[in-house]
């Protein structure tokens, strides 16, 4: 995750000029978001990159360029999603001007994950899209982790995303793709929008229906249990509402 | 201790008649022709709510044999069994099972009794708690997992056309006319193959067209234990069944007649019998004796003595039950091994119960024990029970599926079926980490 790339000397020159013309709630926003991937100096080269929201697009879509590079140069390729919400997040936390709105309009023609995504909420009480998929995919891990804790004899990654990926076939096909691609380990990500009361709760069942025979429904019941708690104690927004998709 | 001494209490007019009535020779012999018909419906109708009480046993037994996320369905369901099935009874039942029967096959009158001698609606009554018994032990064998309106839809029609026309063959009729069956000479005093098998057998095609429950096996076939979440309930609801039975058996005599003692004490005898069976068994194969196999093997020592105890002698009805009661237990391993998910046994207590309990009948009959000729007609009632009784259960349950299905979702079964169908929770203090939305979401 920190390792170098062959950008790196190219930032590190730019990064002392850049770092004056960043307003300052936005350049503590991007370290506290980028710190959790990099160390203090490297972050402090990627933030240097951000040049706020483009005058002629969104305020989305200007980050989602953003975090597209620098996953491209600081070695965080598949964790896009997570550092453009991480990114959100701590803007907003601490008042930054430049945080973006989910519900800003989307330039056509940027080919970014985020803004292939709706550009409002959606129709249900769901997350906003990047964030659905977000939610899903850590409650799928969580569920994953647990099967790993209680069947270890039984447990291999393959078999049980396999197992998953099996009855998750009354799943709209081109959301399907996106968890096949995720479950089999061609993405790092969960891509498409996960809403509640749709996709995302339906994936989640699929995911509970694998746990039961594996586990058997007692205990999948208590494993749910255990990560809707942990959800809900959670200072993320994105995990904490994960009642909605039960 | 403020309370009155008991020797202050003084008997009231009620307990002067009981005591009249209990001493008075002419009491003995209610031989008054107006008196005799009015004790007879007494008993009659008392009887029939004894019978009634039994849905409440059903209700705990099979709720507290499941997970506390379905006990408002369990219960809706063995409530709902008697409500609709009062009425299809009531409109279509009575009639195919009791009406003038010519052809031995059908009975062909009665329909929505009305306006007939007070004293036909007796027997209604007490014959409209039977069929709502049969109804409900498909209830228990597919909970966890069924659509609630499904089930009605099912079990309107168990109560309105599969019980009766069995029920016709056997036990018809009141109109004229005589059931097949009936004119062999089938035994089945009680119901243990026109209730209890016949419910038992629509249980298993309804358990083989729903499917086992989530997880109950895992991916290599292995049963897993689903436990239920109260065992005081299913205790409960136990005693309440046996207390039932008694009126189920002792009522079948249709009148108050000296009988009634007889046939209670063999009742209870297989009862008793049944749970010594079942724990024996156990024992033998050195298992862990179970309550909930024990109250199991207790149920179907009763069901094992409802055709024939009339016509035992106790110790009779207590072999019946033993064998009855260890049967339960074989049964339960096997259908678990053919991996069907009955959730509280109904198959093994009922319809394995049930045809035990026929065949034990013809055995035990004390006019004529052993008796190979009517053993042959209890089988013949048996095997025709069978072929009706699962054949048309199993059409009829694939044609629900078809229509509604049958099955609920894995989404509510994972929700539970308390919220999913009924929109309440049975223990609201105790779930309030239920993986679900929860009513203050919507």
């Amino acid at each position: 995750m920190n390792s170098a790339t062959p950008n790196s000397s190219r930032t590190l020159s730019i990064a002392a000029s850049s770092m004056t013309d960043i307003e300052p709630a936005a350049l503590q926003a991007l370290m506290l978001a980028l710190g959790a991937y990099l160390p203090p100096e490297r972050a402090r080269q990627a933030a240097s990159l951000w040049q706020g929201p483009s005058p002629q697009g969104s305020a989305l879509a200007g980050l989602s360029r953003y975090c597209r590079q620098v996953a491209r140069e600081f070695g965080l390729q598949g964790r896009e999603a997570e550092l453009h919400l991480g990114i959100i997040r701590a803007m907003r936390q601490l008042g930054a001007h430049a945080a973006p709105s989910p519900a800003d309009p989307v330039p056509a023609g940027d080919d970014v994950r985020a803004t292939r995504v709706e550009p409002a909420l959606s129709a249900n009480d769901s997350l906003p899209p990047g964030m659905s998929a977000w939610a899903v995919q850590r409650f799928l891990e969580c569920i994953e982790q647990a099967v790993a804790r209680e069947v270890p004899q039984l447990y291999s990654p393959g078999r049980w995303r396999q197992s998953v990926l099996a009855r998750a076939q009354r799943i709209p096909a081109p959301l399907l793709q996106h968890a096949a691609d995720w479950l089999q380990g061609r993405s790092a990500q969960l891509q498409g929008d996960w809403p509640a009361r749709g996709a995302g709760t339906r994936l989640i069942n699929t995911a509970y229906v694998a746990l039961a025979e594996w586990v058997g429904p007692v205990r999948a019941d208590a494993c749910f249990t255990a990560v809707v708690r942990d959800f809900e104690s959670s200072q993320d927004p994105a995990l904490s509402g994960v009642r909605r998709y039960l | 201790m403020d309370a009155p001494a008991p020797s202050g209490r003084r008997p009231g007019p009620l307990a002067w008649a009981l005591v009249m009535l209990c001493v008075s020779p002419a009491a003995w012999a209610v031989e008054d022709p107006p008196l005799r018909p009015a004790v007879d419906m007494l008993w009659l109708v008392v009887a029939g709510a004894l019978v009634f009480f039994m849905q409440a046993g059903f209700a705990f037994v099979e709720s507290g044999m499941a997970r506390a996320k379905n006990t408002v369905n369990v219960i809706m369901k063995n409530y709902c069994d008697m409500c609709f099935g009062a009425v299809a009874f009531w409109a279509v039942g009575y009639g195919l099972m009791f009406g003038s029967n010519s052809s031995g096959w059908l009975g062909t009158s009665a329909f929505g009794l009305h306006g007939v001698p007070e004293g036909e609606y007796g027997m209604l009554f007490f014959q409209m708690m039977f069929a709502a018994t049969s109804a409900t032990i498909v209830s228990g064998a597919i909970a966890e997992r069924a659509r609630f309106s499904a089930y009605i839809v099912g079990s309107i029609a168990i109560t309105g056309i599969i019980y009766p026309v069995f029920g016709s063959w056997a036990w018809g009729s009141v109109y004229g006319g005589e059931g097949w069956l009936k004119s062999m000479g089938f035994i089945d005093f009680a119901g243990s193959t026109v209730v209890h098998a016949i419910g038992g057998w629509s249980a298993l095609a309804a358990l083989l067209v729903i499917g086992p429950r989530l997880g109950r096996f895992g991916p290599d076939g292995q049963p897993r234990q689903i436990l239920g979440h109260n065992l005081s309930s299913v205790a409960l609801g136990a005693f309440i069944l046996w207390i039932g039975w008694f009126g189920f058996n002792a009522g079948s005599t249709l009148s108050a007649s000296v009988s009634v003692g007889k046939i209670a004490l063999n009742t209870h005898l297989g009862g008793a019998g049944g749970a010594l069976g079942a724990m024996a068994l156990l024992t033998v194969l050195r298992r862990k004796v179970l309550l909930t196999v024990t109250l199991n093997g207790s149920i179907a020592g009763l069901v094992s003595v409802t055709a024939g105890c009339h016509v035992m002698e106790p110790a009779s009805a207590l072999v019946a039950g033993l064998v009855g009661g260890a049967l339960s237990v074989l049964a339960a391993q096997v259908i678990e091994a053919f991996r069907i998910d009955d959730v509280v046994g109904a198959v093994s207590v009922h319809a394995v119960g049930g045809v035990w309990g026929t065949l034990a009948a013809g055995l035990f009959n004390a006019a004529d024990p052993f008796s190979m000729a009517q053993l042959g007609v209890q089988a013949l009632g048996c095997l025709a029970a069978f072929v009706w009784g699962f054949g048309g259960s199993l059409l009829m349950y694939w044609l629900i599926d078809m229509v509604v299905p049958l099955r609920a979702s894995t989404l509510d079964e994972q929700r539970g079926l308390d919220f999913t169908e009924h929109y309440e929770l049975g223990y609201p203090e105790f779930q309030q980490d239920a993986v679900h939305r929860g009513k203050q979401h919507d």
